[in-house]
Order: C-alpha cells, then structure tokens, then sequence
C-alpha cells in the first residue's frame, strides 16, 4: 500500500466518472445489482445510451455484468472505485493535512504576530 | 478539531479544493505569500520532509519557486508566477511542477474570502486538458501518497 505498488491505470476510470450520468448509474449500482432496463428507468435517456454508458463503466473497469439467461444485470466492480478512492483519499488527506498545520500557524500568528524574526524557535 | 477541506473534480480539467479558515483574508494570504509562514505549514509535516528554498516574489509577473527535499534526498519543486494579484482576496498563478522534469501548467486561481472573522478559501485549479489532470493527479499522488502515509503514521487523526 506504499508508493511502491503499480499505480493502476486510472485514465479510463477518471474519464468514466466524468460523466454525470454514468455517476447516477454507478450511485444506483450501490444500492445494488441492476439490469439495463431498471437503470434506464430513472433516466431521461434510450436504453442504447445507457448501454453505452455501461460498456465505458465497464472497459474502465468500475462495473462488471454476469450472464443470466437473457438477462445481463451490472453490479459495482469493487476494486477499481475502492482503489479510485483510496487515490483521491491520500490526495485529500495530504492537503488536508497541509491545511491542518495552516491553522496551526493562523492561530499562532493571531496570538503573536511575527514581525520579522529570527529563526530560532519562537517558542516560549 | 480539523475543519472539513472539500476536494472536488470538476468538468474534465477542473480540480475545485474549499476551506475555511478561522482567520481574516488578510493572514491567511500573508501565510501563502511570506516564505517564513509558508515554509511553516507546507512543510511535509515533519516527516523527514522539508522545504530547502522558498522563494516568492509577491506580485503581478512575480515568480515563485519552492524546494521539497525528502528524507531519500529527492524531492520535486514547484514553480510558478503570479498572473493576476488582488491582494488579499484573490491571486491567479500559473503553476509548474518540477519533478524534475516540468508538468504542463496548472491555472490556479485561489480566492481568500471574508466569512465572518474568518476566510472561506476556494482554489480551483485549471489543466490543460483531462489527460493533465490526470498526470498532475498521479504525480500529487505519489508524493502525497508517501506524505501522507507518513503523516499517518504519526497521526491519530480520524
């Protein structure tokens, strides 16, 4: 889990997740296992189009469908998003992080403003 | 109690990042702008990181450039010049990472507002196109990623 690992490809995932409508598809697909006509329903959209959404989820990885006689339902492909996530996690959290001892300084700052100073811990 | 920081991609090239600050515009732009409060906070978090230069020639046309060494002894610079300057509400930059090689320019635009005593930041960053937002993401990420696992390692931090 260190930097060490592949870092997986997520050129198609990201251009997937562009899309607005294949983020209501994948937000549907969380609650659970869909056919194509059930994930048509709620959108103003051909069933054609949300096939093609579905095959871009699924090239990039976000979604996987099974065979069930005529049916081909859709659910979540666990890893990629999870994975997708984790990436976007460590990216917050190192910003966040930067942002936390920001306040840190605001805060200092506030109490004692520095006027040029040496640098020597100002600690008192 | 950390304040919550949103991180949002946006459109195809767009990375939107908000937070709050509980002090006025004017400080915290001074924290972004004077490399002695600067150096204070982006500093890698002690965590065997450091910034070695932090130059910032605060001003339309001023260009800045900022150092990062860690603990291996590489690092990654970042570069950049101020194109518009509006202190302290606003600044555009234009943004290049050295790792060493540059990374295509990222746009950023950071607004410092008042809200209440304190400052509402809104920094959007604009790449060239989806594929360099990508990248510029991948490689925040390495770094970040080693960064922050560290600074997981010595934070308890929900």
């Amino acid at each position: 889990m260190h930097s060490d690992s592949p870092v997986p490809n997520y050129d198609a995932a990201f251009g997937a997740l562009a899309d607005p409508t294949r983020r209501a598809i994948l937000a549907r697909l969380a609650t659970g296992e869909a056919t194509v006509s059930e994930l048509t329903a709620p959108f103003d959209i051909s069933q054609p189009a949300i096939s093609r959404h579905l095959k871009v989820l699924e090239q990039a990885g976000l979604i996987t469908r099974r065979v069930d006689g005529a049916r081909r339902p859709c659910r979540l492909a666990g890893g990629t998003l999870e994975e997708l996530e984790a990436w976007l996690d460590g990216l917050r959290r190192n910003l966040a992080a930067n942002y936390d001892r920001l306040d840190a300084v605001l805060a200092a700052e506030i109490e004692t403003p520095s006027t040029p100073k040496p640098r020597s811990n100002p600690k008192e | 109690m950390p304040k919550p920081l949103s991180f949002n991609l946006v459109d195809e090239t767009q990375l939107v990042i908000t937070r709050d600050f509980d002090a006025p515009p004017a400080l915290v732009w001074r924290a972004h702008m004077e490399p002695a409060l600067v150096t204070r906070w982006q500093n890698g978090g002690g965590d065997g990181w450091s910034i070695t230069q932090c130059d910032i020639d605060a001003r339309v046309g001023g260009s800045y450039r900022m150092d990062h060494q860690g603990p291996d002894g590489t690092g990654f610079s970042i570069t950049g010049t101020f194109l518009e300057f509006d202190p302290p509400n606003r600044v555009l930059q234009e943004e290049i990472m050295l790792l060493p090689d540059p990374t295509p320019p990222n746009i950023v635009e950071t607004l410092f507002m008042a809200k209440g005593d304190g400052t509402h930041m809104i920094m959007t960053m604009t790449l060239p196109d989806a594929e360099t937002r990508k990248a510029m993401m991948d490689t925040g990420m390495l770094d970040g990623m080693e960064l922050s696992y560290q600074l997981l390692d010595g934070l308890e931090v929900a």
